[in-house]
């Protein structure tokens, strides 16, 4: 039961990235590579709030969002938008270009070494189902679902939701429906920075603020991702679970060697037997 | 007339411009010369081992550019495959037979092999799926080396790898330094060579659309993985010389910036260049070398590489640095430049509308060129074709059929079926129900074995590769008849020279006989609208097609392009063509069509010959609206 709630909690750092991807693919057509290095960003402004400036909870929050709120948009303007809507192989070199240059600024002003990060609440450790958890986990488990449900909610019901699901389905239809898909775009890395900045936090405690969290994280998010499929954010809570858990119950039965070489095969045997993920639709029409 | 020649071959050899008609080895290969001279000239140890480690970096870079640069694909294994080969020579060298030839053959095999086992699965599925997959492989590294630490020596690496020998000879660093000039030099040679042949034109094709690529006939999985492998060959040899001239290799030698790194060094030579991978190379080594002062920096200068870069990339603009170059090699005297190439077609007429003769003997030509095929009859049949979309249904029970000798036109408004049919008759969708059949023999339902069976198309949206001049984009029709190999390619042999000159010498000639003759040799991305649908038109005769797919051929074309077309059209049908239509262009339709389908959501709701349908109750209800039963269509002035 340990290692299940153990999975639980790295799988909803890995839900939480791979919810920012979707969130950004919903918007905006583009893969965001640099989602996990957004996570990391949240996680080194969570220690500036609580170690280096003893901030309150609430205002480590609310910086660490408005943070990587404004390195999302920065990204969107600098990376993506000169890239013009066109949507070719450009983005694959320039959002793996703002993953390294955020990276590398992080670990110009922070250094590389793991820094610590306490957790602001209790630390005594909670038992459930007869397992173990921390919990500053049980909340991170507690937040990524809430959000994922949340979000699901407002892409399903909300009129800037419905837009933002119609540019994910056709850009030009939804241009001509008078959408604006260039703020779409906008909206979705603002977003998806606000939830690398919210959690960072709630990961930090676990983690370490790090500077090359987001290499691992990143790759193991996409599996995620292409679990749960293209365009649905409940698909990659789930993913990102699985794959946690997939990860803890190898670590613990057969060594942490062979973690990373386990979910490259998961990897493979997703995209060849179900490349549209549980939840995912397929797309026909190229031409 | 032997001075003009030699004067060519000059101009050519001393060329920097890219394409077919140029990229020049003199300039590249002086510079290696020098390069191979370095180590004897004095040239300290410190700086043959940088030199070494350029042009270890060089061979990566070069293997990305292949797959990235020139396939289209962010496949990134050569990391991989670079950390395999290090470790295998670091083995050989260490614990079996300490000859540098050895591990080289054996980092070829290696590379090769894994080339085939990580690419097969990624490139099927393309995008960002493949260069996520191909990240991955480069964090299984560390775990995979202390896996079995009794053969890479776990996290301690090799540390004290010996300088290898050469056929039982003891090698100096300045004679391992020769050696990795001589690797170097052979390789880029091979590259050049490569991606200055069909292969490199089907690559850029690729690149632009695998749709377009399997329409010509090419298989697009076949041709990746030519691209992934052949990158994988430099980034193996890589691994020899770094093993070698380094003398410690370790898990963390190979790590996430390393790949970073290649991007970069990638981007900043042009992703799409031969030569440029030098270039990024030597800067990657600069900046890993300047890096023990400013390690911390790297990650952040490759970031503003790539975003730079990739913006760049994205608008074109990519080509200035070489652009540059080209004018100043165009400074050269006239004689020694490019520009007298063009003097192999005889006379040029101006561009206009060709004259009938010309057309017919462009189409005659370029249809005859062959075994003798005319006067077989064949028959396209399309039988109770169903095709949906999620619940859409864009084609309900099509049956019709097509005949050698006649134009077939299919008609119908906006979202009737039109191009659904064309693309299930060309294999690019399989339908849900019902089948297409070729002279009484079922057509496949993939799109480049379809091509092969004869079947010819041009798009809506003329698909036009960048990066490739007009007659070149003609000749990638060709790829697939009289098949050059990669080894021919490479050593420039007698039969790829004979295809070489025929492929060059087909294309010139129908564009000319078509009225292109003057963009031959222009950039064929930037031509005219009009002239890049002719241009289709050609690639698709070129292959000398049994059956002939158009869809809106006639879409955006002036007055005298129209006359061009249909004149290529009766033609096409007069050479035993089966020519199926999709148009709005009722005046032409009519004008040309032997037989009239009308498709209206997705059923055949008309067929017979133009009178008939012109003056059909039903076809003019669906253009002209319910009340106007009896009306006859107008044609308008077309043509």
């Amino acid at each position: 039961m340990t290692t299940l709630l153990s999975g639980l909690s790295v799988g909803a750092l890995f839900a939480l990235v791979a919810i920012g991807y979707q969130v950004v693919f919903i918007s905006s057509g583009i893969f965001n590579f640099a989602q996990a290095t957004l996570v990391t960003l949240g996680t080194f402004l969570a220690y500036v709030g609580v170690v280096t400036l003893h901030l309150n909870p609430i205002l480590t929050i609310l910086m660490a969002t408005a943070g990587c709120t404004i390195v999302g948009l920065i990204e969107e303007r600098v990376a993506i938008r000169p890239l013009s809507g066109k949507i070719s192989r450009a983005e694959l070199v320039t959002t793996v270009g703002a993953a390294a240059l955020i990276e590398g600024v992080i670990t110009l002003i922070w250094g590389s070494t793991p820094l610590e990060v306490p957790f602001f609440g209790s630390t005594s450790v909670l038992t459930i189902f007869g397992g173990r958890i921390v919990p500053d986990s049980l909340i991170l488990i507690i937040f990524v679902i809430v959000l994922s449900i949340a979000l699901h909610v407002w892409y399903k019901y909300s009129i800037s939701g419905l837009a933002s699901i119609a540019v994910a389905e056709d850009r030009v239809a939804a241009r001509l429906r008078g959408i604006n898909v260039g703020r779409r775009s906008i909206i979705a890395f603002a977003m998806g920075g606000a939830i690398a900045g919210v959690a960072g936090i709630l990961v930090a405690p676990q983690t370490y603020a790090v500077s090359n969290l987001g290499d691992t994280v990143g790759l193991t998010a996409f599996i995620a991702f292409a679990l749960g499929g293209s365009g649905s954010l409940l698909g990659a809570t789930i993913g990102g679970f699985a794959v946690g858990i997939i990860e803890q119950e190898v670590a613990r039965y057969v060594g942490s060697l062979y973690v990373n070489s386990t979910l490259y095969v998961v990897l493979l045997i997703i995209l060849f037997v179900m490349p549209n993920g549980l939840f995912g639709r397929s797309t026909a029409r190229a031409l | 007339m032997s001075t003009t020649r030699g004067t060519q071959l000059l101009g050519r050899a001393f060329s920097l411009r890219d394409g077919e008609s140029g990229y020049g080895f003199v300039w590249p290969l002086l510079g290696v010369i020098g390069l191979v001279l370095l180590p004897f000239i004095g040239l300290n140890i410190f700086w043959q081992t940088q030199l070494d480690l350029m042009i270890v970096y060089a061979l990566i870079v070069s293997g990305v550019n292949l797959t990235f640069g020139f396939a289209g694909e962010l496949a990134l294994g050569q990391v991989a495959i670079f950390a395999v080969s290090a470790y295998l020579s670091a083995y050989l060298m260490t614990h079996a037979i300490n000859d540098v030839v050895v591990a080289l053959l054996a980092a070829i095999v290696a590379a090769i092999i894994i080339g085939l086992f990580t690419g097969l699965p990624g490139l099927r599925i393309g995008g960002w799926a493949l260069a996520m997959t191909s990240f991955f492989l480069v964090i299984l590294i560390p775990d995979v080396v202390q896996m079995i630490p009794n053969i890479t020596g776990g996290t301690q690496g090799f540390d004290a790898i010996p300088l290898p020998e050469a056929f039982g000879i003891d090698l100096t660093v300045s004679e391992m330094s020769f050696i990795a000039v001589v690797i170097f030099l052979l390789w880029f040679a091979f590259f050049r060579n490569f991606v200055l042949s069909r292969h490199g034109r089907a690559l850029k094709t690729l690149r632009e659309s695998p749709h377009l690529t399997s329409s010509l006939g090419i298989s697009v999985l076949r041709l990746k993985l030519l691209a992934y492998v052949a990158g994988a060959v430099p980034a193996g040899l890589a691994g020899v010389l770094f093993a070698a001239v380094e003398g410690y290799i370790g898990p963390t030698t190979f790590s996430f910036t390393l790949v970073i790194g290649m991007i970069a060094g990638s981007i900043i030579g042009g992703a799409d260049s031969i030569y440029g991978a030098a270039i990024g190379g030597a800067l990657l080594e600069y900046i890993n070398f300047r890096s023990a002062a400013f390690a911390q920096y790297s990650l952040v200068v490759y970031g503003v590489i790539l975003v730079l870069g990739g913006i760049l990339t994205a608008k074109g603009l990519a080509g200035i640095a070489r652009g540059g170059v080209r004018r100043t090699a165009n400074l050269l005297p006239s004689a020694l430049s490019n520009e007298s190439i063009s003097v192999e077609v005889a006379a040029v007429p101006p561009s206009g509308a060709p004259s009938r003769q010309l057309i017919d003997r462009a189409v005659g030509d370029a249809l005859a060129s062959g075994d003798d095929t005319t006067g077989v009859e064949h028959h396209l049949e399309i039988q109770g074709v169903t095709k949906e979309f999620g619940g859409v249904r864009a084609l309900n029970d099509v049956t019709l059929s097509a005949r050698s000798g006649e134009i077939t036109a299919i008609i119908g408004p906006n979202g009737s079926g039109k191009t659904t049919l064309l693309n299930v008759i060309a294999g690019v969708y399989r339908a849900d129900g019902g089948g297409v059949s070729l002279d009484d023999e079922r057509l496949p339902s993939r799109s480049h074995r379809c091509a092969r069976r004869g079947v010819a198309r041009t798009f809506q949206t003329p698909i036009i590769p960048r990066g490739m001049l007009a007659w070149e984009v003609v000749a990638a029709g060709r790829y697939e008849s009289e098949y050059v190999s990669v080894l021919q390619s490479v050593l420039r042999s007698p039969r790829f020279r004979r295809v070489r000159r025929d492929d060059r010498k087909l294309a010139i000639e129908l564009l000319t006989n078509l009225g292109l003759g003057s963009y031959a040799f222009s950039p064929a991305d930037a031509m005219p609208l009009p002239h890049r649908r002719i241009l289709e038109v050609a690639r698709a005769i070129i292959r000398r097609p049994v059956v002939m797919l158009l869809d809106e051929p006639a879409a955006g074309l002036d007055e005298g392009d129209l006359v061009t077309l249909a004149e290529v059209l009766r033609r096409l049908r007069e050479e035993g063509v089966t020519v199926v239509i999709v148009e709005h262009n009722f005046g032409l339709v009519v004008e040309l069509a032997d037989t009239i389908h009308v498709l209206n959501l997705g059923e055949v709701v008309a067929s017979g010959p133009p009178t008939d349908i012109q003056h059909d109750p039903v076809v003019a209800s669906i253009y002209l609206g319910n009340e106007s039963s009896g009306a006859v269509i107008p044609t308008g002035e077309a043509s």
